[in-house]
């Protein structure tokens, strides 16, 4: 792993490298209003290549108002007891195709699949922040503004989600503001916070610059998130991948403070490196984590939250590979000290969502964890006296001391630890313990209902887009 | 001389030296070989040599593509030099772009030197373009298939748009279209009336033989 003065090299020096490249090329901003704007506030446009350039005065300018204490909320305003303790682990998304919880059979993802879904994390212990995770198809263009809604309405834990469409940015504002009770008291407590993806290297679509300023004018936190592809959008060697994934991130930080200064931001990556026998992008590589992890680095490095893709898997059942690659995708997010770990139920290259995944995805968690406590440090005086005590051949069993402190160990609650006998008695697989608790959750698992006056506000404003629209009783 | 030549063509494609194929193919022109030779028994037998390393596993996709964009060099250079009715031999030809308001070109081009080294004619018309734009290429070309890629949920609709507008042209029974991009699913492409979808770079090669029923 990373040694701590090799992360500070890197991080130094794919600073410095994406400084150069935003000095001397820049970044593209594909319409002619955006670049009369960011003219006018000083950055050096060529108007013709549509290529803005970055001056080393803008960019101490931006990292000077550059909020360094994003924090997120929950529902009723608390900061989640881990954020910024300890890694925090959040839903996967959004992909259009779930894992049927029943059959199994992979199908395009519903409305009702992303109610599901969102209360399933609600209920989880170990996430931390909540996800979608599927796209609505059945909800056509409004889809996204359908899953935010049911967010706001299926959990009260912090949640992130997108709009590709910049008019959906208002409407989702207007029902962000509404459940906080005003513009001014979700700025104080942001219990949303959206994702912008740019098109490696250097690039962003019209719609999603658009989408950016109206968030930024909201003051919504936004998370820079680059989804990279090494050997294909990006260099193939890891430390050239990271160098365009901050390029393009430092670009936008840059422009957004200078336009918004004090816009609160994320550094989120879920790139990964091109499978070059297939030309797909494998998301379970050990390459997953490995990169994204510097995207945690250079997040430290900023002093802002790191949102990171990780706990991915390229299985399409929940077996060994699932086992091992969720594991050895999150292990590196872990080392770097990510804020956020992004991948709860993902499976398939992320691009299906699995139920029994996700259930899981949460025992996973728990164990890594664990293991992440390590040996901790402290006076073994009272251990020491007790070794002494029970020197030759003694029982720690019955030791009070044992008793106050076994319970720190690891207890699963899906994996088995049965003897082969017991096993083999109890006949349930672990697919088939995580299919009946997602069934569990979903029958008794009332998320905290929203106020019935706030709830009747945001189904109005649902309606100016989806004359129909109304939440399941 | 000329099989000396042929060889040496072939070597460039396989080994990935775009200048060195070009420079080979003018000499070729020089003294007076048979352009329809040169593609047939120089570069064509580079390509087949690349697909056979890809397919046993030597090869990757770097070297594929690298090797079917070396090909396209000397092929600028051999193509305009053909006499007469001479015509290169291609399996089909097939029209491709990202549907508009799509500029995700990555997997498009994928697609598109997949197709090129497995012996279609490719006409890549780029990313964002509107179904006019893609029915513009499609007579141009007289083409056997299209292929119209999308990777994000809000531009798929757009395929749907573009199948509706090449049936109400009169196209349709002309043109097999095929579909791709990390959103597009089976039912979808079916629901939009196309006539297949690939989910990879290497499907999409199966698929586009089996829409104009040639061997492999």
């Amino acid at each position: 792993m990373v040694q701590s003065n090799h992360r500070q090299e890197i991080a130094g020096l794919v600073h410095d490298k994406s400084v150069e490249i935003l000095r001397e090329v820049g970044f593209c901003a594909p319409e002619a209003g955006i670049l009369a704007r960011l003219d006018s506030a000083g950055f050096p446009v060529d108007h013709e290549a549509q290529m803005v350039r970055i001056t080393p005065d803008l960019l101490d300018t931006a990292l000077k108002t550059l909020p360094r204490d994003v924090k997120l909320y929950d529902r009723n305003g608390e900061i989640p007891a881990r954020f910024e303790v300890d890694a925090c682990f959040m839903g996967a998304g959004t992909p259009v195709k779930v894992f049927d919880l029943h059959t199994g059979v992979q199908r395009p993802a519903t409305r009702l699949d992303v109610c599901q879904l969102v209360a399933i994390q609600d209920a989880l212990t170990q996430v931390d922040i909540v996800r979608p995770t599927v796209t609505a198809t059945d909800q056509g263009d409004f889809s996204d503004l359908v899953e935010i809604a049911e967010l706001l309405r299926n959990t009260t834990k912090p949640v992130v989600h997108r709009t590709l469409i910049p008019e959906h940015v208002d409407a989702a504002t207007e029902m962000l503001f509404t459940l906080a009770g005003g513009v001014a008291a979700f700025r104080s407590r942001p219990f949303f916070a959206t994702l912008c993806c740019p098109i490696s290297p250097g690039y962003f679509t019209p719609e999603n610059i658009q989408c950016m300023l109206r968030w930024a004018e909201s003051g919504v936190p936004i998370t820079l998130l680059s989804m990279a592809m090494g050997g294909a959008s990006a260099p193939a060697t890891l430390l050239g991948e990271l160098i365009v994934i901050n390029t393009d991130i430092l670009a936008w930080i840059v422009a957004l403070q200078i336009l918004f200064p004090g816009t609160p931001l994320l550094y989120g990556s879920v790139s990964a490196v091109l499978d070059m026998r297939t030309g797909l992008l494998p998301l379970g590589a050990p390459e997953r984590g490995m990169i994204n992890s510097g995207a945690a680095i250079m997040g430290n490095y900023y002093g802002i939250p790191s949102m990171c893709g990780g706990l991915s898997s390229d299985a399409k059942q929940l077996d060994a590979q699932a086992g091992f690659e969720k594991v050895t995708t999150a292990i590196p997010l872990m080392q770097e000290k990510a804020t956020i770990i992004y991948g709860v139920g993902a499976t398939d290259a992320g691009s299906t969502i699995s139920y029994t995944q996700m259930i899981f995805d949460d025992e996973i968690i728990a164990g890594i964890r664990r293991m992440w406590q390590g040996i901790t440090l402290h006076d073994p005086t009272e251990e020491v006296e007790l070794i002494k005590s029970l020197t030759p051949r003694g029982n720690f069993l019955t030791a009070r001391h044992t008793v106050r402190h076994y319970r720190q160990h690891w207890y699963p609650k899906i994996i088995s630890r049965d003897t082969y006998s017991t096993w083999l008695e109890k006949g349930e697989t672990i697919e088939a313990i995580c299919r009946r608790k997602a069934q569990e959750i979903i029958a008794n698992h009332q998320p905290s209902p929203l106020p019935t006056a706030i709830e009747s506000e945001l189904e109005i404003i649902m309606r100016h887009h989806l004359p129909e629209f109304r939440f399941e009783s | 001389m000329s099989e000396e030549l042929f060889t040496k063509l072939a070597q460039t494609v396989i080994d990935g030296e775009p200048e060195d194929a070009e420079a080979l193919a003018k000499e070729a022109l020089e003294q007076g070989l048979d352009p329809l030779e040169c593609i047939n028994k120089g570069l064509m037998v580079g390509i087949h040599k690349v697909g056979e390393l890809f397919s046993c596993g030597d090869f990757y996709l770097p070297e594929l593509i690298i090797g079917a964009d070396v090909m396209k060099r000397a092929l600028d250079v051999l193509e305009p030099a053909l006499l007469g009715d001479q015509k290169r031999e291609v399996v089909g030809k097939v029209v491709i772009g990202t549907v508009k308001g799509d500029l995700h070109e990555i997997g498009k081009t994928l697609v598109a030197t997949m197709l090129t080294a497995n012996g279609f004619q490719v006409i890549d018309i780029g990313v964002d373009k509107s179904a006019e734009e893609f029915i513009a290429a499609i007579r141009e070309a007289d083409a056997d298939i299209v292929g119209a890629s999308a990777l994000l949920t809000t531009t798929m609709l757009q395929q749907k748009i573009l199948v509706e507008a090449i049936s109400e042209v009169g196209l349709r029974d002309k043109v097999k279209i095929m579909l791709g991009g990390a959103p597009v699913t089976e039912s979808f492409a079916h629901e939009a009336g196309a006539d297949g979808f690939a989910e990879d770079a290497i499907s999409a090669i199966d698929l586009a033989f089996r829409l104009i029923d040639a061997p492999e």
